[in-house]
């Protein structure tokens, strides 16, 4: 009977998977740790790309709101040598009030409008950050000032690391306070049935405005903490096949789990890129395929296949009724992300 | 006053007028009836007054107040909330959270509070809940809640899109054939549901085929045809209306 | 300005709004018609530059032959993508198919580098004559591409009114009733994305005299392309060529002065046109999913 009250509380892997990310300086070098460095960065991103996915709107301007976050910390820094901490709370205030200008146009006009404008707004600042003096130009910013705490400057990986998970887990708090609330609820309405939501009183266009600015606010920490570990900033890192590659991180991980999902696929990918660094052409090739057979015999991602798994085993070893929900998410199908029925917006 | 008035109300999708200067008024405490053949615009007129679609010309009432462009979410803010025809459910929620949507407006406690769980958003939360609780009870599906909507028979399907309305504590609440598929016994229940509905003080507005229904409940009927009011009157008058029944010719049983 | 020089940054203007007509009006079509947005619409017009290049420079062939190569070959590889791909993610809604072109999109991107790299392809101008028009000289070459676009369009214009090209719009007016009026969806849906691919493999494959053909010109198009269905309404094929000839026009003008800016002087084109026109240039879009 605990036994089974253990797996029915589908959390009990938090605590080893907690345990695992602690103790994991202790195991990898120097190299090893940037690796998993690069893994919170992306599933900071990934993250975000899951939270507006809730709503029903995926977003490909990830990246470039990461770059205003990395640049607004970056330019802080080199022009008005700023401390790093304090450039957080500005880089998350700029990140949401551009935001709110840019979404406050397109959010209103439904998922295809946001999306693309999205693509649009991504194109013309990556070419603003390339093209202005005072953003260093294509070739990048000049070196950025070292990150200090006190006078100890913050270069070693494993704090480095460590201060990546800490706002990983603040990220994560952040959400599972939102998704359990009458706010998050609401989301989870608009993101699986969108004029039912309006039906019942849910103002469609201001829940995905805070949502969409939530997840701005998460995406400049996520590119201040990259100014960390960077020597410079360089544009094309935010350009558009990053956010590509976010995407499918979301939903290598898996689209219905809006916590693990995109941890697992940032992980995931990083480290298949990173094994395959020998032959690293042929990265995206690999990347391509594997989501192209994700999406096509598993469309619930590594995570659904597992938990799939899990659940028939767990009820051959309890041979008792389901032990596990189905699925986790408001997601439900991947159907029902947009299945919607044609016609006007809210 | 009316409850709801509508004035010269029409919507064409392209060539089509699906609705035709339509002058509708519903005073408070009413249970009307809205009937017609298929196609007939009933639907649309639901979906004109809630919001859902831009009538091409004509305005709605609600209260004295003109709510002809008001946004859906606003509309229903404002005290009308509608079941839809088609089970249009949060299917991979489970029925007590489908009923908590429809709680929304009602426990609102201040984005920062419900953000961090504070007392009273978390007292609110189990305000709504208990709400809930009751509306299925009322409902006749209680011993359902934490089944996933997309479980539940077309029945209770039915039920619960009538329940998530119910939620909204509306003025005025607009049913689109509420008991369309249902088994004999359910339909009769439901029936008896409306009827209670509706000494709540709830003002009803009740599109349904079956006649009987119809003809059994409602206190007054408006009789839809090709989108323009063909007849409004007592449902004995209805019944004996010879451009109703040939409107219906072949159709119904009336 | 002179009128020699407004005339160029014209007809420069033009032939990129002809070339973006092309590959939106492709994108259009799947968008309306299978209701999949295409991520790798820009990378068929990318193959199809490379496909003439390979038929023209390296096979010698001519240069029309080579058109009408890169336009079958696209044909072709849009109908393997639909019955590979999209046909089995499509009973998974909108998110998945888009994501499934996007992955077949990176793959054919990086593929693409492997085999050519990431310098230019030139197949020699067809007419590299200036044309001299009452003391004014235009480039020829632009002129034949914006020519040829336009020849394009009216056979897609023609195409549209035979008895497939009914059934697509009927497809992407109401799937369900054009259905149940006897159109079989899954015919309508290949020959899609046969048409849409073979219009982006043609403005490939026009533009390589023009224009060299470089492994990175398919995601560059496909986001000039989004700017064109933005600005002419999603699902609206009338709208879409509008808006090309407009977004190229100001493009090419933007470029003569603001240089690198062009890039904000289109986002505020689209901004303050989403603003103001929510249903783009034309307004009336078709219905999409998620909206
Ligand atoms: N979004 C739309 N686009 C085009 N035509 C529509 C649309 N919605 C409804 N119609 C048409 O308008 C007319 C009225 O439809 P409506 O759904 O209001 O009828 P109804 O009276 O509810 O019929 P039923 O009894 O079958 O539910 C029908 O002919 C229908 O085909
Ligand atoms: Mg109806």
């Amino acid at each position: 009977m605990r036994r089974a009250m253990l797996f029915k509380s589908n959390k009990w892997w938090l605590i080893p998977a907690f345990l695992l990310a602690v103790a994991l300086p202790f195991f990898v070098g120097a190299y090893r740790l940037q690796i998993f460095i690069f893994v919170i960065t992306y599933s900071l991103l990934a993250l975000a790309f899951q939270l507006t996915m809730r709503v029903g709107l995926p977003r490909f301007d990830v990246a470039a709101w990461w770059g205003v976050g990395a640049y607004t910390s970056g330019m802080l820094m080199l022009k008005a040598n700023m401390s790093f901490w304090l450039t957080l709370p500005i880089s998350v205030l700029v990140s949401v009030v551009l935001g709110f200008a840019v979404f406050s146009v397109s959010v209103r006009r439904g998922m295809m409008v946001f999306m693309m404008f999205g693509m649009v707004f991504a194109l013309a600042l990556q070419q603003v950050f390339g093209s202005v003096k005072f953003f260093g130009g294509w070739g990048g910013t000049p070196q950025l000032p070292p990150v200090t705490i006190g006078s100890y400057v913050l270069n070693d990986k494993m704090w480095i690391y460590y201060l990546g998970m800490a706002l990983l887990i603040f990220n994560l708090g952040v959400y599972q306070l939102l998704y359990k609330s009458r706010i998050g609820r609401a989301w989870s309405a608009i993101g699986s049935g969108l004029r039912l939501a309006s039906s019942l009183g849910v103002n469609v266009v201001g829940y995905r405005l805070a949502n969409v600015l939530v997840g701005n606010a998460f995406l400049a920490l996520a590119g201040s903490f990259s100014v960390v570990y960077q020597a410079m900033i360089i544009p094309t890192t935010y350009g558009f096949q990053q956010s590509i590659y976010v995407m499918m991180y979301v939903v290598i991980g898996g689209l219905g789990f809006a916590m693990a999902g995109p941890i697992v696929g940032a992980l995931v990918l990083t480290l298949i890129s990173e094994s395959m660094r020998a032959a690293q052409q042929y990265q995206p090739i690999v990347t391509g395929v594997i989501t192209v057979l994700i999406i096509m015999f598993a469309p619930w991602g590594l995570l659904g296949v597992l938990r799939s798994r899990v659940v028939s085993v767990l009820q051959r070893l309890l041979s008792s009724r389901a032990a596990l929900p189905d699925i986790p998410s408001s997601l439900g199908s991947p159907a029902s992300v947009t299945a919607e029925e044609p016609g006007k917006d809210a | 006053m009316a409850l709801l008035e509508t004035r010269g109300l029409s919507k064409s999708f392209g060539r089509l007028e699906a609705v035709k200067d339509l002058d509708l008024t519903v005073e408070q405490g009413e249970l009307r009836g809205l009937i017609g053949p298929n196609g007939a615009g009933k639907s649309t007129v639901f979906n004109l007054i809630t919001g859902f679609d831009v009538p091409t010309r004509g305005t709605v009432w609600f209260r004295g107040e003109n709510i002809t462009n008001v946004p859906a979410h606003k509309i229903a803010q404002k005290g009308i909330s509608r079941a839809f025809q088609q089970s249009y459910l949060f299917m991979f929620s489970t029925v007590l959270e489908n009923v908590l949507v429809g709680c929304h407006m009602s426990s609102r406690a201040g984005a920062l509070r419900e953000f961090l769980h504070t007392r009273s958003a978390r007292m609110r939360d189990r305000e709504a809940r208990n709400k809930a609780m009751e509306i299925l009870d009322f409902m006749g599906m209680a011993h359902l809640a934490d089944e996933p909507a997309s479980s539940l028979s077309h029945g209770y399907q039915r039920c619960l899109g009538v329940a998530m309305a119910l939620a909204c504590e509306p003025t005025l609440l607009l049913l689109d054939e509420p008991v369309t598929g249902m088994n004999p016994t359910e339909s009769a229940e439901m029936v008896e549901r409306i009827r209670r509905i509706r000494e709540k003080g709830i003002t009803v507005i009740l599109v349904e085929h079956s006649m009987e229904v119809v003809m059994n409940v409602c206190e007054r009927i408006t009789v839809l045809s090709y989108g323009q009011k063909l007849a409004e009157g007592l449902p004995a008058e209805i019944q004996c209306n010879p451009l109703v029944v040939e409107a219906y010719l072949g159709k119904e049983e009336a | 300005m002179t009128l020699q020089l407004f005339l160029q940054i014209l007809v420069n203007g033009l032939m990129i709004g002809a070339i973006y007509a092309l590959v939106a009006s492709g994108f259009t079509l799947i968008l309306g018609v299978l209701q999949v947005f295409n991520f790798a619409q820009g990378q068929f017009y990318m193959l199809g530059a490379f496909a003439t290049y390979a038929v023209a420079s390296v096979l010698g062939a001519p240069y029309v032959v080579a058109i009408l190569a890169a336009l079958a070959a696209m044909a072709l590889l849009g109908i393997l993508v639909y019955f590979s791909i999209i046909k089995w993610t499509l009973r998974y809604g909108f998110f998945h198919t888009m994501l499934a072109t996007v992955a077949f999109g990176t793959i054919v991107g990086q593929a693409a580098v492997l085999k050519f790299g990431y310098s230019t392809a030139v197949v020699a101008a067809v007419v590299d004559k200036t044309l001299a028009l009452g003391g004014v000289s235009l480039n020829s070459g632009k002129l034949l591409v914006l020519a040829g676009a336009l020849v394009v369009m009216g056979l897609l214009y023609w195409f549209m009114r035979t008895k497939i090209g009914v059934a697509m719009q009927a497809c992407a007016e109401n799937r369900e009733v054009a259905c149940l009026q006897g159109i079989n969806a899954g015919k309508v849906f290949w020959v899609t994305m046969a048409v849409g691919c073979a219009l982006c493999g043609v403005a490939g494959a026009l533009v390589v005299p023009v224009l060299s053909a470089s492994t990175n010109m398919g995601q560059l198009i496909f986001l000039k392309a989004i700017i064109v269905v933005l600005v002419g309404g999603t699902g609206s094929m009338a709208g879409a060529l509008l808006a090309a000839f407009l977004v190229g026009i100001v493009e090419s003008f933007a470029f003569q002065y603001v240089e690198s800016f062009a890039p904000l002087v289109i986002f505020a084109l689209v901004a303050i046109l989403i603003y103001f026109r929510p249903g783009g240039l034309l307004g009336k879009p078709l219905p999409i999913p998620g909206q």
